[in-house]
């Protein structure tokens, strides 16, 4: 897919991805074996940071032939380098060879032991050994040092919904949602956690969530359906008398209201037609009405 | 116990839609074609719906994505019939509570519905034969069914699952976490079944 790029081209992709943080692997690989490889003197000192791009693509893949020579340029031009310790031991964790692994992350705690990445990967060892709940015991334990590390409350609550444990899942995006009040996306997840928790209480601060959601950004498409789902739920279960009924049939007709606008402004009639969103918002309107 | 089977189609969609995501879960639903006629010895999927990448333990977006297909399923005559999972460890192929919730409830609506465990160490373009297991639900839970298929078929299927992945269709497939991103995208994936189509 690659053999048509032009060496600046690719160069430009790869430099996208870093700064991006994207992880396209196969293509990155692609990229490296088709345009960049033979060429790549001509990269002057961005040639090491492809590599370690290359490499852990690389591994991604399977391809260990690739990270093997990555890692080996790495480490003769930095020669025991944190960093390209750290490629070493990704190695050892995608061929499986946990134990070598751990112990190149335990040498590189030795000499820096803030070393957030090296700890990360001790976690991602648990992960991928299936020892969940040792996985969450040693993250809460790393996010008392590094509190702001959002990321690792991201990994952490999806642990935990691993788990079915909701509760502490919706508590760390709370701690989310403190750190970060504006992001429309962590105000989505808690909303979406709390509406699978289910219960009229839960199912109400979904509802809210979702809300606030929606005002962060108005095209947030899942706060959305989420906001309609939920206050429809509200609506149809209601037990808080036909004022509160009326409220909620209001909120979902709305969020229907601009689902529709969305489908109609940005699809193809014909996929519309076919699709039929109209027609299932319609209806589940109507089983509320009538209910 | 009816037969299982699954076409050329959602074969190829389900194994590519693992290859887009190798470092994440996925799942998706199968289509088979409705026959109000109980008396059906076999099943066949006809086809498959790519739902999630992301948060694959969440219920309200599925509840979004399954109301939705099942608009589009009544119109066309089809009908839900089957579940499928990759899961995000690479060597975990087992059922998990989220497979098992979700192929539950669309056994509740669908007798003889099926589950599709896909066994991440085969979704690579030269190993891909015999990349998924199928479960039905028995009395006792959940087990495997031996995958009869006619031999001719199966290396059909793997030829054409070749193709797609050397030429990289698994870009051009869009899910339903693709389309709640940006409504365009088709979770029918109209090009992709003609590039499947000629792939024959």
């Amino acid at each position: 897919m690659a053999q048509q790029m032009s060496f600046d081209e690719a160069r430009n992709i790869l430099k996208k991805f870093r700064d991006e943080q994207t992880r396209d692997s196969d293509l990155v690989v692609s990229l490296w074996e088709e345009v960049i490889m033979d060429k790549c003197h001509r990269l002057g000192d961005e040639v090491w940071l492809v590599y370690e791009q290359v490499c852990t693509a690389a591994l991604d893949c399977q391809k260990f032939d690739i990270a093997e020579d990555c890692i080996s340029l790495l480490d003769q031009k930095f020669h025991r380098s944190l960093r390209v310790r750290r490629l070493q031991g990704m190695m050892y964790e995608a061929q499986s060879e946990y134990e070598k692994a751990e112990e190149e992350y335990k040498n590189i705690l030795k000499i820096d032991e803030t070393n957030m990445y090296a700890r990360k990967r001790q976690i991602a060892i648990l992960k991928a050994r299936q020892k969940t709940s040792e996985a969450i015991q040693r993250l809460n334990e790393y996010l008392k040092e590094f509190m702001t590390d959002y990321e690792a409350w991201n990994e952490l609550c999806d642990l935990y919904l691993n788990q079915h444990d909701y509760n502490n899942a919706a508590f760390c995006l709370e701690e989310l949602i403190m750190s970060n009040p504006h992001n429309h996306l962590f105000h989505q997840k808690y909303a979406e956690i709390r509406y699978t928790q289910g219960g009229s209480e839960n199912m109400e601060l979904a509802r809210t969530y979702f809300a606030q959601a929606v005002k962060l950004n108005t095209n947030n498409l899942r706060a959305l359906y989420g906001l309609f789902l939920s206050a429809s739920n509200l609506g149809s279960s209601s037990s808080k008398g036909a004022k509160d009924k009326q409220m909620n049939l209001k909120y979902a007709s709305w969020a229907a209201e601009q689902i529709q606008i969305k489908y109609k402004t940005q699809q193809p009639e014909s996929q519309l037609k076919d699709t039929k969103v109209r027609e299932f918002l319609e209806k589940h309107l109507d089983s509320i009405q009538t209910s | 116990m009816a037969d299982t089977s699954v076409s050329l189609q959602a074969h190829c969609k389900v194994l590519l839609h693992a290859a887009k995501y190798p470092h994440s879960a996925v799942n998706g639903v199968l289509l088979a074609e409705d026959s109000k006629n109980k008396d059906t010895k076999s099943h066949r999927c006809v086809d498959c719906i790519p739902l999630f990448h992301v948060s694959l333990g969440l219920s309200p977006m599925l509840e979004v994505a399954l109301l939705q297909i099942d608009a589009y399923c009544k119109s066309k005559g089809l009908v839900i019939a089957g579940y499928y999972q990759a899961n995000e460890n690479y060597n975990d192929n087992e059922m998990n509570h989220v497979a098992r919730t979700i192929g539950r409830k669309i056994q509740e609506n669908f007798h003889d519905a099926c589950v599709l465990m896909i066994d991440n160490r085969k979704v690579a373009a030269e190993t891909v034969s015999q990349a998924y297991k199928i479960y039905t639900f028995k009395e006792t839970g959940w087990g495997t069914i031996e995958k009869k298929g006619n031999t001719e078929e199966e290396i059909l299927k793997e030829e054409c699952v070749y193709a797609l992945m050397k030429s990289g269709a698994q870009r051009q497939l869009k899910d339903f976490d693709n389309h709640l991103n940006d409504v365009r995208n088709d979770w029918r994936n109209l090009e992709l079944n003609d590039m499947i189509a000629r792939c024959t």
